[in-house]
């Protein structure tokens, strides 16, 4: 049932809309949790995402005009919660965002949802050490295998920048691990 | 997400070994875990917070639309009290000149011209004609009399001060 086709889905709440937002969260509740956790670190910060995600998705599915995929549409929302919540942290805590990474990567130390060895953990240390946007065309590209072509409809960016910031990002993180 | 994207992943790491040796011969594996039965609870938690929200934004919408209407009727009524009141009072300040029934057709207003205000006499126009060198009373016309220029009225108050005035040279 969860691996209804999208547009099955979508039908279904025209008919049902509580039976359909059911089904659309029994699939992509994992996906959207992992995309958000590589974000934000922290389970806890990325279990209320999340929770935030679904809620926009289901006061804002009426909406929804079909102009992009449905999975598109909810990864855009995701990505756009888990921004807003770092920049929320950052003014809360009266700090540069620079040291928002830094306090994202001192959590990874003291996190014991972090099951990593210590090169994996480095790893997230340098993913952490990346752009805000960088880092998150990294983890889609690396960790879930995006398309560029899905990745330019969930942020808004073209192909040719995706690429280079992947590039780059790559090329980063390899001149840390390289000197770490 | 799929089959093709894991002929795409490998094409990815092939290039991802000429770029970065170090990070493609990494273990993929997820570094993070979560709580147990997580996932397995997760959609209800999801479930349950959307009828809330639901209900929150239907109870804010009753709680909140009364007060908005009576705001807006209430600003309504100010908007046009003070609209009232403002009109009025630009009406009452029309020119002095409006309320005799000279023929303005060539009245020139100068930088200090002199309104016929009853509250002005005379010995006052006498005085701002002594005085003051600046005063230009360009000739009018009254409707039914030949053009009257400064002589005629320096002359008129000459004529009509009294004694006590001594001063209207």
């Amino acid at each position: 049932m969860s691996d209804l086709p999208d547009e099955e889905i979508l039908a279904i709440f025209n008919s049902n809309p509580n039976y359909a937002f059911n089904l659309l969260v029994n699939k992509f509740h994992k996906q959207v949790y992992w995309h958000i956790r590589r974000i934000v670190i922290d389970h806890d910060d990325a279990n209320d995402v999340v929770q935030n995600t679904f809620i926009k998705i289901w006061l804002n599915i009426g909406n929804f005009r079909n102009e992009s995929k449905l999975y598109t549409w909810i990864y855009r929302i995701a990505t756009n919660e888990s921004i807003t919540f770092l920049k929320q942290k950052r003014n809360i805590l009266f700090i540069p965002i620079i040291n928002v990474e830094k306090e994202l990567a001192n959590k990874i130390d003291d996190d014991h949802f972090f099951i990593g060895d210590e090169i994996q953990k480095k790893l997230q240390i340098a993913i952490l050490r990346l752009p805000k946007k960088q880092r998150i065309v990294f983890n889609m590209r690396y960790y879930d295998n995006f398309k560029y072509e899905e990745m330019a409809e969930i942020l808004g960016t073209s192909i040719g920048a995706l690429k280079a910031s992947f590039h780059i990002a790559v090329k980063k993180i390899e001149k840390y691990l390289t000197e770490n | 997400m799929s089959e093709e994207n894991n002929i795409k992943s490998n094409s990815t790491d092939e290039r991802l070994n000429d770029i970065a040796p170090l990070l493609s011969k990494m273990n993929k594996s997820n570094a993070f875990s979560v709580p147990d039965d997580y996932f397995d609870n997760l959609p209800s938690v999801i479930q349950q917070k959307c009828i809330i929200q639901s209900k929150e934004k239907r109870t804010l919408n009753t709680k909140f639309l009364k007060p908005i209407y009576i705001a807006q009727y209430a600003f309504a009524v100010l908007f046009i009290f003070f609209g009232m009141q403002f009109l009025m009072k630009t009406n009452t300040s029309q020119p002095f000149a409006n309320k005799t029934s000279i023929n303005n057709s060539s009245y020139q207003y100068s930088e200090h011209f002199l309104l016929f205000d009853e509250d002005i006499d005379e010995t006052d126009l006498a005085d701002a004609f002594a005085n003051s060198s600046e005063i230009e009373f360009q000739p009018i016309t009254i409707t039914g009399y030949s053009q009257i220029n400064n002589n005629d009225i320096i002359n008129y108050l000459v004529e009509e001060s009294d004694d006590n005035n001594e001063n209207i040279y």
